[in-house]
């Protein structure tokens, strides 16, 4: 009777116990299989992917020792710990914790947390750990979160729970619409996730990395879909595509050009006053119009199109004239710092190396 | 009841910390569209076209328009980009996504057929130009203008394209 007992407690603790562990990350059992099939294949190209080209820009915003594929499974592994889906009851595995010797850091809180209407949509991905982290704060209750059989204190943006939806697997967001695990839809999708893992960071006013209103002139402008800073989470899902992307040895010219509108898309969101971001594009523009004046100079025209050539090899030496005179009085003072915001989380967290979370995908890698 | 409180406020900062949503209507729409062609090699360009062209028709006017570019007047305005929901643009919208596959596959035609070369390069020149076009796909396409002149080694004149700054800076953060 007792084995019976035995066994049946086990039956429904093994139910309940139904989460998928990869790399580290806990996948809850409310997210659907195929779901988890393809984050874990993203999760693996992300690890695995040789990395022969750096993004600096990435690697400095983002605080990495390298662009490797290890060390950026290391930096989201401590941004992104659990993954819940789209339905997920929040409200029932929901409690409130005793706080005993925890407290919440006396910090003010962002200023972009405002309330909105709410409409019925469909999640792509969200960063429910930090909104809780940020709900509890503002409310002085430590939350918990039950997810299958672990109980999680919601002590830090850094918990890392995400909560991903259909709409990130949906065809209409599909870089290549023909295979999910192309490697132009994994970098779409891990960019989404450096993008959610950003929300993790921060502290004080900078918690959660919070967006703002796009301001007037601008396409989504009065929407909560921008930034004015230059290390949030539109610049770190950015760059994180943009090295990815660099990386790919097997994406089609149509599927680079479909990232790069992507990655425009969120750049087109920052409103960072970097001085030194402003004359990287003015050296960027330098170096195409020096290019295109070789092209110009060495190829073999025919002589229907000599005349129209000289005169628009003048008119870029001009402009390439102009734009050094620019550059030159863009000199960037010691001081001028860009306007980042503190990504030094808050709260109470676990930071883990790289050769812990190393260890983590070595062994799901195994499997 | 606190409870529902911090799940209000949980719903709340989650839509500002980073939802990231397409509107629910967007995907019926979208659906809809799908079921009318059916087959799933043309799927890519005759999902797109519909969705973009009944937007376009709307809100689009004076646009330089060029008989041999029909792609220009499928790539998405400012103003269907105005148009879309805070759910849908809080990640990259799709009209984005469809606009940068038009032009990719543009380019693509032209990889393979030399003598469609000339009129790509002046059709992405025009791109950048327009005013009326999204500034993101106007930055994809200000990049590969100056990518293919070089890449094809074609003559088109781009010493007094105009460009506003905006564009021009995020071209030059494209990979």
């Amino acid at each position: 009777m007792k084995v019976l007992a035995t066994l049946s407690l086990m039956a429904c603790v093994s139910t309940a116990m139904a989460s998928t562990q990869y790399g580290g990350v806990t996948f809850d059992s409310s997210v659907p299989q195929d779901q988890v099939s393809i984050l874990k294949n993203d999760i693996r190209y992300l690890y695995k992917t040789p990395v022969t080209k750096t993004d600096s820009e990435f690697v400095s915003i983002t605080g990495l020792k390298s662009g490797s594929g290890e060390h950026m499974h290391n930096w989201v592994l401590n941004r992104v710990r659990y993954i819940i889906g789209e339905n997920f009851d929040l409200q029932r595995n929901m409690f409130e914790v005793k706080k005993l010797l925890f407290k919440f850091p006396n910090t003010p809180l962002p200023d972009e947390i405002y309330a909105d209407k709410i409409e019925e949509v469909k999640t792509v991905m969200t960063n429910i750990g930090g909104a809780l982290y940020l709900g509890g704060k503002m409310e002085d209750i430590l939350i918990g979160l039950k997810m299958d059989n672990e109980l999680v204190s919601i002590k830090s943006p850094r918990v890392g729970i995400l909560q991903v939806g259909e709409g990130l697997f949906y065809e209409g967001f599909q870089i290549n619409r023909k295979n999910k695990m192309a490697s132009s839809n994994s970098i779409s999708r891990l960019g989404t996730l450096f993008h959610e893992a950003r929300h993790s960071d921060g502290n004080g006013k900078s918690t959660g990395f919070v967006h703002s209103i796009c301001p007037s002139g601008h396409a989504y402008a009065g929407y909560a879909a921008c930034e004015f800073s230059g290390n949030g989470s539109y610049t770190v899902g950015a760059l994180s595509e943009r090295h990815m992307l660099k990386n790919c040895t097997d994406c089609t010219t149509e599927e680079q050009t479909v990232l790069s509108a992507a990655i425009a898309d969120s750049f087109d969101r920052i409103f960072s006053k970097d001085k030194a971001r402003a004359k990287a594009a003015v050296e960027s523009e330098l170096l195409s119009l020096k290019k295109v004046l070789v092209v110009y100079k060495t190829t073999n025209w025919p002589d229907s199109l000599k005349e129209r050539v000289e005169a628009e090899i003048k008119a870029i030496e001009a402009k390439i004239a102009e734009l050094e005179k620019k550059l030159a009085g863009m000199s960037i003072k010691p001081d001028s710092k860009p306007v980042n915001l503190d990504a030094t989380p808050e709260g109470s967290y676990k930071e883990l190396s790289v050769s812990e979370t190393s260890k983590l995908m070595q062994t799901s890698l195994k499997k | 009841m606190k409870r529902n409180h911090i799940i209000f406020l949980t719903i709340i900062i989650a839509l500002i910390v980073g939802a990231v949503m397409i509107n629910q209507e967007t995907k019926q729409s979208i659906e809809l569209v799908e079921s009318d062609f059916g087959t799933s090699s043309s799927k890519v360009t005759k999902e797109a076209q519909p969705v973009l062209k009944t937007q376009s028709n709307t809100e689009t006017s004076g646009m330089e328009k060029s008989p041999e570019s029909p792609e220009l007047d499928m790539l998405p305005t400012m103003n269907d980009l105005k148009a879309l929901s805070e759910e849908e643009v809080h990640h990259t919208p799709q009209i984005i996504l469809e606009g940068g596959r038009i032009i990719g596959q543009m380019i693509e035609r032209a990889d393979n057929n030399p003598e469609l070369r000339e009129e790509t390069v002046k059709t992405l020149q025009a791109c950048a130009e327009s005013d009326e076009i999204a500034t993101a796909i106007r930055a994809v396409c200000w990049k590969n203008t100056l990518n293919s002149i070089e890449k094809w080694k074609v003559f088109v004149p781009v010493s007094q394209s105009q460009i506003p700054e905006r564009v021009i800076e995020l071209s030059s953060q494209l990979p």
